[in-house]
């Protein structure tokens, strides 16, 4: 399991994780969120880390957030270490995490306010707003938004710090369908508009082999980083262009095959 | 009043005949304000009534019924209203009003000044929680006019013994409330606001402080509701104004019409402070779609 799944750290690599693991102590006894986790992100590249729920992908991401620390191996971007939450790593969560008592525009202001940024903080909430195509709604309120127009809004929040590095929490696992779909060829347009190192989590194979660039299959129980697949499709994507369709395949034996395994150990 | 009960009368009448004709109402929009309208004037009349309840049973019990006691007598509501009318003609209860709201600002602003800071610590750090608990719910149940002695002596005769008593009385809400409201607070916020730049001070300030506001103002409800019953007791002792001084005057001069006519006002403030805090509630904090 110490095979370099993650491809070798290279001068492309912006997120370096080597050997890591995370392991919450409980009262109950020690739970293992992740571990031998090698995996590298390059840079500009949206990655997406798929896999169950309890394979420890949320972890994952709040480990390169810095908002949790790894228990054993090493984080890095641009080979500093992560010790704590910085701005110029975004983070856009499921349930959006909007401050209730801000209207639109003092949520996207919020990181340039909270950091005492001195340049024009209007255009710069002017150019998110018409990236994420908020018109309109600059002066509502996050209990008068949809869900789609929530992480609309989260998404602006994060990348009004002009971030190099922008990390998604199943950001569209409350939406539904079609505005998940709708929103995940935003998210790409967005990121990629932005030239922004992107770790997606999802759960959700056609979504992280519609929106990756590579994408990182992890197992649960202990979570473990299965392999890398990488996506070779430009964007925009067809949702049923038969090589999609080919790596679904490949995506869904690589799930069913840890299945398998199981049912001879029991046979 | 009773014009309102009349236009009440009428809306209902309407709204009978409204009903009868409604397939040929040419207005689809008219019944249903009507409606509002009649629930309104319910909402309204349903609390009216048991505030006449209230007055007739004061005029019953001062009426000579129970008792001929001429004191007894003199407390009736005819001479509470004749006075309270004098009251207003003569200007003589504004200084005292003014004074006991003073008192009542004052009092209530230190309690916000020193509770807010305590609850965010408390409410903040477990080791803070766990510290207080026990020393503020002891100190909580003693009876804020039970200090009144150690606050004479402290701060002599006048204002600010006053001013302690209302603040001691309603800066326990304040603690309480807060530290609710910050244990409690989505932690998400403050994950978010962290991976956003913030350091511990903007923390506080942006994402702590505006999350609590409505805990801030529920505390600052009951707070308010304290202080104001405090502040009659409190005011008897070594002030000359005020409206708790007021009543004891009115007892020295044996003019039960005008005490019970500085009772009145006495409710009257205290039901408008309450509705103005209800007021912010809904309207300045910013969970009020929910409520």
């Amino acid at each position: 399991m110490t095979q370099e799944t993650g491809g070798t750290p290279s001068a492309h690599a912006r997120i370096v994780l080597e050997d890591a693991a995370k392991v919450f102590a409980a009262r109950s006894g020690a739970t293992v969120a992740f571990q031998g986790v090698n995996l590298s992100v390059h840079e500009g590249e949206l990655l997406c880390v798929l896999g169950p729920s309890g394979c420890g992908k949320s972890t994952l991401l709040n480990v390169i957030a810095g908002l949790d620390r790894l228990s054993h191996g090493s984080v890095t971007v641009a080979g500093q270490p992560v010790e704590s939450p910085h701005y110029t790593r975004g983070m856009v969560f499921q349930d959006y995490a909007l401050f209730p008592w801000l209207t639109v525009e003092g949520n996207i202001r919020f990181g340039l306010d909270a950091r005492g940024f001195k340049g024009d903080k209007q255009a710069i909430v002017a150019d998110l707003v018409a990236l994420t195509r908020l018109q309109g709604f600059e002066r509502s309120r996050p209990a008068q938004l949809s869900g789609g127009m929530a992480q609309r809004v989260a998404l602006a929040r994060a990348l009004a710090n002009q971030v190099e590095i922008l990390l998604m929490d199943e950001p569209f696992g409350a939406l539904d369908a079609f505005t998940r779909m709708e929103m995940q060829e935003e998210i790409v347009r967005i990121v990629k508009a932005q030239g922004v190192t992107t770790v997606f989590v999802t759960h959700d194979i056609d979504e992280a082999l519609y929106v990756g660039d590579r994408v990182a299959i992890m197992s649960a129980h202990p979570g473990e980083l299965r392999r890398v697949i990488p996506v070779p499709i430009s964007h925009p994507r067809d949702r049923v262009d038969p090589q999609l369709v080919r790596l679904r395949q490949e995506v869904f034996t690589e799930f069913n095959l840890a299945h398998t395994r199981e049912q001879y150990y029991h046979i | 009043m009773s014009n309102a009960m009349s236009t009440g009368g009428r809306l209902a009448e309407d709204v009978r005949s409204e009903a009868e004709t409604n397939s040929e109402t040419a207005n689809p929009d008219s019944p249903p304000l009507q409606g509002r309208w009649l629930a309104r004037l319910r909402g309204v009349g349903v609390p009216l009534l048991g505030f006449l309840v209230i007055l007739l049973l004061w005029q019953l019990l001062t009426s000579g019924l129970l008792t001929d006691s001429g004191i007894v007598m003199a407390f009736q509501p005819r001479n509470a209203f004749r006075e309270l009318a004098g009251f207003f003609a003569s200007g003589v209860i504004y200084s005292h009003i003014l004074a006991s709201l003073e008192r009542i600002g004052l009092g209530l602003a230190l309690a916000v000044a020193i509770g807010v800071p305590i609850g965010v610590i408390i409410g903040h750090y477990r080791t803070a929680e766990r510290a207080s608990s026990l020393a503020f719910q002891f100190t909580r149940m003693i009876s804020p006019l039970s200090w009144m002695p150690i606050a004479i002596i402290v701060f002599g005769v006048g204002n600010n013994p006053v001013i302690f008593l209302i603040a001691i009385a309603s800066v326990w809400p304040m603690i309480i409330n807060t530290a609710h409201g910050v244990s409690s607070l989505d932690q998400r916020w403050l994950r978010a606001a962290r991976t956003l730049g913030a350091n511990e001070w903007k923390l506080v300030r942006m994402v702590i402080l505006p999350a609590v506001v409505p805990d801030m103002l529920t505390g600052l409800r009951l707070a308010v509701g304290l202080a104001w019953v405090i502040l009659v007791p409190a005011e008897m002792l070594g002030v000359s104004d005020g409206l708790g001084y007021y009543i004891l005057d009115t007892r020295d001069r044996f003019n039960y019409g005008e005490l019970m006519a500085v009772i009145l006002i006495i409710g009257v403030i205290g039901y408008a402070l309450d509705q103005l805090i209800r007021f912010l509630r809904v309207h300045v904090s910013w969970d009020h779609e929910e409520r």
